[in-house]
């Protein structure tokens, strides 16, 4: 792999904080914090939640975990109180719930008022705090709009009082909040937190990640993912000391894929750290609301889960997935109905612990395994080639952040060059991401014959672009003019509208294809069209993607009928895009 | 020559004898390689311009003769940048792209590009204006294949009524060309097709171009440079000098890839007009994945012309440039401003003390600093709020493992004065690809051209020659600048 050459002063700023010496100072303040303790533990007899999770691994209990957050924590635990006696009636007991927080809590306490309120807990006082762990007889997680946030210090502080033994997250580092713009500080404060958290070590407290919140959910090599983990763990575990946990599993619809994931997570986990839970598969339920399939869907997946839990035991919860999610915030009754299920699929697979074939399970989590091991290598010399001290967590922090999933992915994949591939290289294991976008691919093309032939567009010389980091509308894109049989001269992404005008004119192009999701759209069309103009040249043009932009003091407007006023085609589809190119060829003929 | 050469070199114990000449400005030189590649000797005479070009190569071989007594050589080949090089224009479509691609490929040739136009030529007057910089030859560009097809004929047709003698070489769009070649040729024009020069967006295709302004220039422009006996001109000389240094570039790149260092490698020319700096890059693709996808990708080989860089004609600009980029302190400036502009009216000027000699090394030094900098391409990173866009434009010449001069100031500059020059190019300049663990080696001898010229004889031979004269440069560990 030949090093990239990234200007160093654009990723770490030459006055950097030594994140070495943060973590020291973190640590030395949290000496005076003491730690509380959650009624869960004492209702278990447990030193920590950690503590409880061990022993349920060594003694083969199943634990359960499900999401919740209202606005308030009353409300929130008084829905909990109520899952957990109605668990007393139906015959399941609910171990931990990630409390689902308002966005604003990931901002110092003094910017939330500012902040629009979303949906999600906040918590505002110390007796919120408390009452998450004293209230009711259920372990309380906090895992999002901390540890990566610019509330992290402040959060953590208030979560270690009050008794939480799993904080989290640390994947969700590369997060922006509204108000907000200085990654340094919100990276230092990360670090902070995570010294805290090491401090604490002795007392069971862990750091959590969720990594499909971070990088994970976008990288298409599951090996990719495997070494962005055995990364953060690197970093949490080797440089600042933290127990660290890394739960995972809503993007994984495949099976195998998911529990081959978990069995590879376990390998990296050395110090063995008691993985909070693993999350239901959320991306498998169709856009109608179909609750009988969607519990099918809902009963597989928890009871692969819980068979992999059975015959290698690592302490997570698992976790069923709500029938509604897709459509709603569950309710309480839906949740309950979830641990239901939750409960009979393990029972069922208890009954049956030899049903399931491993070997190509474990075939793959190998195959991950070597895959995440040559990641992490490349992902820390090609950083040190940088320049980037690799040491120094703060540094590696804050230049992960600033390059990106998609660019780590393309500098430090494991897999083999190979241009049908929207990020140019063939995974090792290819995630459901990366499944999911091939499908939609497919689904395009599939939809485009379903009234006759796919639209001949033959002839029909096309430019496309990404006008931003994102590749993956233009891979559909490319891939879909292409199997029509226009002639596609792809440009890749972030590209620039003189470039487009550039191409357009040496190429003689007919129709313009661009890709753009950065909320920009009506004044990217217009630029084009500048840059088109100037040359002399007037393709037809299509945009697809998000298209909207911020407009007179409103967020995120609707610009579709603006664009077609400048003459812009905008397009909901591929399809649409497909069929709107069909039509100019016709006109030009 | 006479056949006797064959039994007195056979007595030297050399066998064959083969005589490289360069037709320069000034001198003719002129070097005798054996069959094995050994360099024999080495002469020079006064290139007699004015009168028969042959009058000054028999004088060369006469003082062949003086110094290497009873070696004679049987075969004969030259290359030439008399008469002010191969004056050549460019005609292309978009200026970043396909003129672009012509003004390289161009280059690459050994050509002085003494004019790009962009958007085509419009009508007669756009052409009698270009004619006006009396190019030798006219390079018309334009469209990919399958695009853009109208540029290359209107210039083809603004062309036709006003070329007169210049040859056309048409490396546009393929579907347009038979077109515009016939519009051309209709008109009486010498016209010559070559395949695309940039056939698709993301490629770049020199070769063609660069092999048909090598035959062009032996056909139509030498017999102009250089008064000689008709067809005797046409038969000996082979190509431009410049084309013969960047063939011998390639050629060594080849001889150091088989030795275990394949990064390619970089010449610096220092000359008393230009500054010039060939680079050959390893022929697969660089690595690209992370990286904003290009529009017009690099050469394998490439040259670049640094025509406010030479050590005399240009001596002033040396001082400007390498000031204005922060190389030079105010008080070094001044003590080389009045040589230089000594120097730029008195090209002849020899350095006649050791402080005029230090003089001539400080330019040297300050314009291969400059040179390699405006060779190399540069990278950027533009964070965003989704990650970070990494490009990378121009050459990448990171990996490059050897830097080596060429050219009589080479004799006094040394490699470690290439490598401070290279650290000098490296200051305060992160964003440039500039070597970051190249070695660098001197071609006193200027054995480059030679070889160059030579390798379209006998590649043996070529190799071998490299291969003796630059030994060294092949052994040296590599220091990280």
């Amino acid at each position: 792999m030949a090093s990239p050459q990234v200007d160093l002063q654009q990723l770490i700023p030459s006055d950097l904080p030594d994140g070495r010496r943060l973590v020291r100072e973190a640590k030395e303040r949290a000496e005076a914090i003491p730690v509380g303790r959650a009624r869960y533990t004492e209702i278990h007899g447990a030193a920590s939640d950690r503590a409880f999770k061990e022993r349920c691994r060594d003694d083969g209990t199943i634990t359960t975990y499900i999401n919740l957050g209202y606005k308030t924590w009353a409300e929130t635990g008084d829905a909990i109180n109520e899952i957990a006696a109605a668990g007393k009636r139906r015959g399941f007991r609910l171990d931990r719930v990630s409390l689902i927080p308002d966005r604003r809590m990931g901002l110092p306490p003094g910017l939330r008022e500012q902040a629009l309120a979303e949906t999600g807990i906040m918590m505002y006082d110390e007796a919120d705090w408390v009452g998450a762990a004293r209230d009711t007889p259920v372990m309380p997680v906090w895992n999002d709009h901390n540890v990566g946030s610019p509330a992290a210090v402040i959060n953590t502080e208030a979560l270690l009082r009050a008794g939480f033994g799993y904080i989290g997250s640390l994947a969700q580092h590369q997060y922006g909040y509204p108000l907000w713009d200085d990654d340094v500080e919100q990276m230092a404060r990360a670090v902070q937190a995570v010294a805290m958290i090491a401090a604490k070590r002795s007392d069971g407290v862990v750091l959590e990640s969720y990594v499909e919140d971070g990088f994970c959910a976008s990288f298409h090599d599951l090996a990719t993912s495997l070494g962005w983990c055995m990364f953060h763990r690197y970093v949490a575990e080797e440089l600042i000391g933290a127990a660290h946990s890394q739960s995972y599993g809503s993007t994984f619809a495949d099976p195998i894929r998911k529990q081959a994931f978990g069995l590879a997570m376990e390998v990296a986990n050395v110090n063995r750290v008691p993985p909070s839970f693993t999350h239901g598969d959320t991306n498998s339920f169709g856009v109608e609301e179909d609750f009988d399939r969607n519990a099918v869907i809902v009963a597989t997946d928890v009871m692969y889960t819980i068979a992999r839990e059975l015959k290698h035991p690592t302490g997570g919860a698992v976790h069923a997935t709500p029938v509604s999610e897709a459509t709603r915030i569950p309710t309480v009754s839906e949740l309950i109905d979830s641990l239901v299920i939750a409960n009979e699929a393990e029972q069922r697979a208890r009954a049956c612990p030899g049903i399931i074939d491993w070997a190509p399970i474990y075939e793959m989590r190998d195959r991950m395994v070597a895959g995440g091991r040559r990641v992490l290598a490349n992902l820390l010399s090609g950083l040190e080639d940088i320049g980037v001290d690799i040491r120094d967590p703060l540094a590696l922090l804050l230049a992960t952040r600033r390059l990106g999933a998609s660019t780590i992915e393309e500098l430090f994949n494991a897999g083999e060059p190979h241009s049908g591939y929207p990020r140019g290289f063939e995974p090792v294991v290819a995630s459901d991401t990366l499944v999911r976008l091939l499908a939609r691919k497919d689904e395009v093309l599939a939809n485009l014959r379903r009234s006759g032939p796919l639209p001949d567009l033959r002839g029909i010389r096309v430019v496309a672009a990404s006008g931003d980091i994102h590749e993956y509308g233009l891979f559909v894109v490319t891939e879909a003019l292409g199997a029509c049989g226009a002639k596609v001269v792809d440009l890749g992404t972030s590209v620039h509208s003189p470039e487009i005008a550039k191409v357009a004119v040496e190429t003689a192009a007919d129709a313009i294809a661009m890709s753009t999701y950065n909320g920009m759209a009506l004044s990217l069309g217009r630029q084009l069209h500048e840059q088109l103009d100037a040359r002399g040249v007037r393709p037809a043009v299509f945009f697809g993607g998000r298209l909207n932009e911020d407009l007179d003091g409103a967020e995120a407007v609707d610009v579709r009928s603006m664009l077609r006023d400048e003459g812009i085609v905008p397009c909901d589809t591929v399809e649409e895009m497909a069929i709107g190119l069909r039509d100019v060829l016709a006109t030009r003929a | 020559m006479s056949g006797a050469g064959a039994s007195a070199n056979g007595a030297a114990g050399v066998g064959e004898v083969i005589a490289l000449v360069d037709f320069g400005s000034t001198f003719t030189k002129l070097r005798a390689i054996s069959a094995q590649g050994a360099l024999l000797g080495s002469v020079q005479h006064r290139t007699t311009v004015d009168t028969d070009v042959f009058e000054g190569l028999e004088g060369a071989l006469a003082e062949l003769e003086r110094v290497l007594p009873g070696i004679e050589p049987e075969r004969m080949v030259a290359c030439s940048s008399a008469g002010g090089g191969l004056r050549l224009g460019v005609v292309g479509l978009v200026e970043d792209l396909t003129a672009e691609a012509g003004r390289m490929a161009a280059l690459s040739a050994g050509a002085r590009v003494v004019r790009v136009v962009s958007g085509g030529l419009a009508d007669a007057a756009g052409a009698r204006e270009l004619l006006a910089d009396a190019p030798d030859i006219l390079l018309l560009v334009g469209g990919t294949d399958g695009g853009e097809s109208t540029t290359l004929l209107s210039s083809a047709s603004a062309l036709a009524g006003e070329a007169g003698d210049v040859p056309i070489v048409i490396a546009g769009n393929v579907d347009a060309q038979p077109q515009a070649e016939a519009v051309l040729a209709a008109a009486g024009r010498c016209v010559v097709r070559a395949p695309n020069v940039m056939p698709e967006i993301g490629s770049l295709a020199p070769d063609g171009v660069r092999d048909v302004i090598r035959e062009l220039f032996i056909s139509h422009v030498i017999g102009g440079k250089l008064a000689g006996a008709e067809g005797r001109l046409e038969r000996l000389v082979r190509m431009a000098t410049p084309d013969a240094v960047l063939t011998g570039v390639e050629l060594l790149a080849r001889v150091l890839a088989d030795r275990g260092l394949p990064g390619g490698v970089i010449v610096v020319d220092v000359g008393g007009a230009t500054t010039d700096v060939h680079s050959t890059l390893p022929g697969e693709a660089a690595e690209s994945k992370g990286y904003k996808r290009s529009l017009l990708p690099q050469a394998v080989s490439a040259r670049t012309v640094e025509a406010d860089l030479g050590m005399r004609w240009n001596a002033p600009g040396i001082v400007d440039a390498a000031y204005g980029e922060g190389l030079l302190t105010d008080d070094e400036r001044d003590t080389l401003v009045e040589p230089a502009a000594l120097r730029a009216a008195e090209p002849a000027y020899l350095p006649d003390s050791p402080f005029e000699q230090e003089i001539d090394c400080r330019l040297a030094r300050a314009a291969i600093a400059v040179a390699l900098r405006r060779h190399a391409g540069q990278r950027r990173v533009t964070l965003t709020a989704d990650g970070a866009v990494l490009e990378r434009d121009g050459r990448d010449l990171t990996h490059v493992p050897l830097v080596l001069g060429t050219g009589g100031i080479f004799g006094r500059i040394g490699s470690a004065d290439i490598e401070g020059c290279l650290a000098l190019a490296h200051r305060g300049r992160e964003e440039r690809l500039l070597p970051r663990a190249a070695r660098a080696a001197v071609d006193e001898r200027y054995v480059l051209a030679a070889a160059g010229l030579l390798a379209g004889e006998d590649e043996h031979a070529a190799r071998a020659l490299l291969e003796a004269e630059l030994a060294s440069s092949t052994h040296e560990p590599a220091r990280r600048i």
